[in-house]
């Protein structure tokens, strides 16, 4: 399968199970609003090393938050609910609680709960107070600016990370513009974030490492600099390899991003230099989850 | 086809206790055996066909016609359905009642909405002493819920009220608010005073044109504040709000009093719209 030149390598990228909450914050305006979405889903791209994988999903506008607000949708994703709870409670006590004017509410409904208010009410020293609204219970813990309102829990799902394709370039240069296309595109798909830095990781990694206390390492194989040593994977006259990596509520949201990603990526192929997408496949042991290249772009 | 509907005369001579005569009780049951279901009358129990005509019709709503305000418990143990009170009920309205919809077109006695813990109660008319309020032997009063009083509410509403939301259109008699524990009031009438004495937590809106921004002894001065979770608050209340208030959005800045500190209560009471309040107010009255 080729799009605008671009072959697109018949196989496929490997995700796992993971559990997923989303996160309306809401503040005075957009900036304090973004402030807290961004610092609170900061250093959260990989659970290998951060606990959590989280993002912003997209801006909620104030019709439609609690308080009538500008608000942010996060997503935060873990491997279990225990650890969700705690990244939760962590990042958002020392990040959106911090932040002036804010305040968090429940993103989803669930039986599965993720305690978010009922920790932090505890900051307000016997001072908080709880307002049962519409059946949903709110705390109100007074700060320094007025009253810092969070939502006593959200909910919680079982959810698909690490969904990925890789993009192959001539240089590093068109490798980067490739990947602005493309997440610019995914950007719009619902129930997804791209948790790395611009949504794009330039450590693809391998599962498992010589050292035995790593689970991961670097992929040699798709390394430019090691090709004459290993038994690289880039085609001739790729220079530069970045992996794009997805994390979303469903499956279905995970390919939708794939599909849309790897489309924009590949529209201006040609003037990207790009020559190749691939996925992350390791032979099965990752994930249960195989998106198929082709039959994702079907 | 017509819902259930129970006729009473309108020269009943004995008080009526019709507790589980609702909707959900009555789903599964024959004519003659809603007929034949105890009820007391002055405590004695007898059945429901010898003081009423019943005539048969769906059983997801109950309409009930005639004089009613000598029968107490109306509505008590509902917890699905709709009933309809065509004219006024007695006391201990809506007792032990979860959820379902109760529409009183009078008014209702003593004690209303003192054993409500979910659901919907509206009363067209007045509302008696100790509406929502902790009932003889209770510890709590009003549990959850709304309740719905669109004329006038006469003396200790809410007292020790523990959950739910009241909203009174017209005037609201002394005591309101006395050791209440949680919950909210909406007021959009006049409001006599005393007024939230003990009170611990919860929140007392005060939307009526006519109310003076002056809070009650106990109570810290009200000062300005910004409460983003009124719009909250204000969302969840406004079908219920009377016609001549209409509140677009919440104001940027309200009054608020705290109390009763006098048992370090944390209570408040909120001015939304008051000759003090801020220029920019966005509640319009008719």
């Amino acid at each position: 399968m080729q799009i605008n030149g671009v072959e697109i390598e018949d196989t496929f990228a490997e995700a796992f199970p993971m559990t997923a909450t989303r996160l309306i914050i809401t503040a005075a305006d957009r900036f304090w609003a973004r402030r807290a979405a961004e610092a609170m889903t900061g250093f959260a791209t990989s659970v290998i090393g951060c606990g959590c994988e989280a993002g912003i999903e997209t801006e909620v506008e104030p019709n439609k938050t609690p308080d009538g607000r500008p608000g942010i949708a996060v997503l935060v994703f873990s491997m279990s609910g225990k650890e969700l709870e705690k990244q939760v409670v962590r990042r958002v006590g020392q990040c959106v609680l911090t932040c002036p004017s804010t305040s968090v509410f429940a993103g989803m409904d669930s039986e599965k709960r993720v305690a978010l208010g009922s920790h932090l009410r505890y900051f307000g020293d016997g001072f908080q107070t709880a307002k049962l609204i519409g059946g949903r219970r709110y705390w109100r813990v007074p700060v320094v600016d007025g009253e810092f309102v969070a939502e006593e829990s959200t909910g919680r799902r079982d959810a698909v990370g690490g969904g990925n394709f890789l993009v192959l370039s001539q240089s590093l240069a068109g490798a980067l513009k490739a990947c602005e296309s493309a997440m610019d595109a995914m950007r719009q798909v619902p129930n997804v974030i791209m948790p790395f830095p611009g949504g794009v990781a330039r450590s693809g990694s391998k599962v498992g490492s010589k050292y035995k206390a790593l689970g991961a390492s670097t992929n040699d194989a798709f390394c430019p600099t090691l090709r004459p040593i290993t038994q690289s994977l880039l085609p001739q006259g790729v220079a530069a390899a970045l992996e794009v990596v997805i994390d979303g509520l469903e499956e279905i949201d995970v390919a939708r991003a794939m599909r849309a990603g790897i489309q924009a990526a590949c529209e201006f192929g040609d003037r990207y230099g790009l020559k190749r997408i691939t996925g992350g496949n390791y032979g099965g042991k990752l994930g249960k989850y195989h998106f198929h290249l082709h039959q994702v772009l079907a | 086809m017509k819902p259930l509907t129970i006729r009473f005369p309108s020269t009943a001579s004995h008080r009526l206790n019709l507790f589980g005569i609702v909707p959900n009780q009555l789903g599964d049951q024959a004519l003659t055996e809603i007929q034949q279901l105890t009820i007391e009358v002055n405590d004695r129990p007898t059945q429901l066909g010898n003081h009423c005509e019943v005539i048969d019709g769906v059983r997801d709503e109950l309409v009930l016609e005639g004089d009613l305000s000598g029968c107490d418990y109306v509505g008590g143990g509902l917890n699905s359905g709709r009933i309809s009170v065509d004219g006024s009920v007695g006391d201990f309205l809506a007792d032990r009642m979860t959820g379902g919809r109760i529409e009183v077109a009078g008014s209702a006695g003593r004690f209303a909405g003192s054993g409500l813990r979910g659901g919907i109660v509206n009363i067209a008319g007045d509302c008696g002493e100790y509406a929502a309020s902790a009932a003889p032997g209770a510890t709590r009063g009003m549990n959850g819920g709304v309740l719905v009083i669109r004329g006038n509410c006469d003396q200790w509403l809410a007292t020790r009220m523990r959950r739910g939301t009241i909203i009174v259109h017209g005037r609201t008699a002394a005591a309101c608010a006395t050791r209440m524990i949680a919950g909210t009031l909406a007021l959009c009438g006049p409001v006599d005073f005393p007024l939230a004495a003990n009170m611990a937590r919860g929140t007392i809106l005060m939307l009526g044109h006519q109310v003076v921004c002056t809070a009650p002894p106990g109570f810290t001065d009200p000062e300005h504040s910004e409460l983003s979770f009124l719009q909250i608050l204000i969302n969840d209340i406004a079908p219920y709000l009377p016609d001549r208030i209409r509140i677009e959005r919440t104001p940027p800045v309200v009054f608020r009093a705290l109390g009763d500190r006098v048992n370090r209560g944390l209570g408040e009471i909120i001015w939304i719209n008051t000759r003090f309040n801020h220029a920019d107010t966005h509640l319009a009255h008719a």
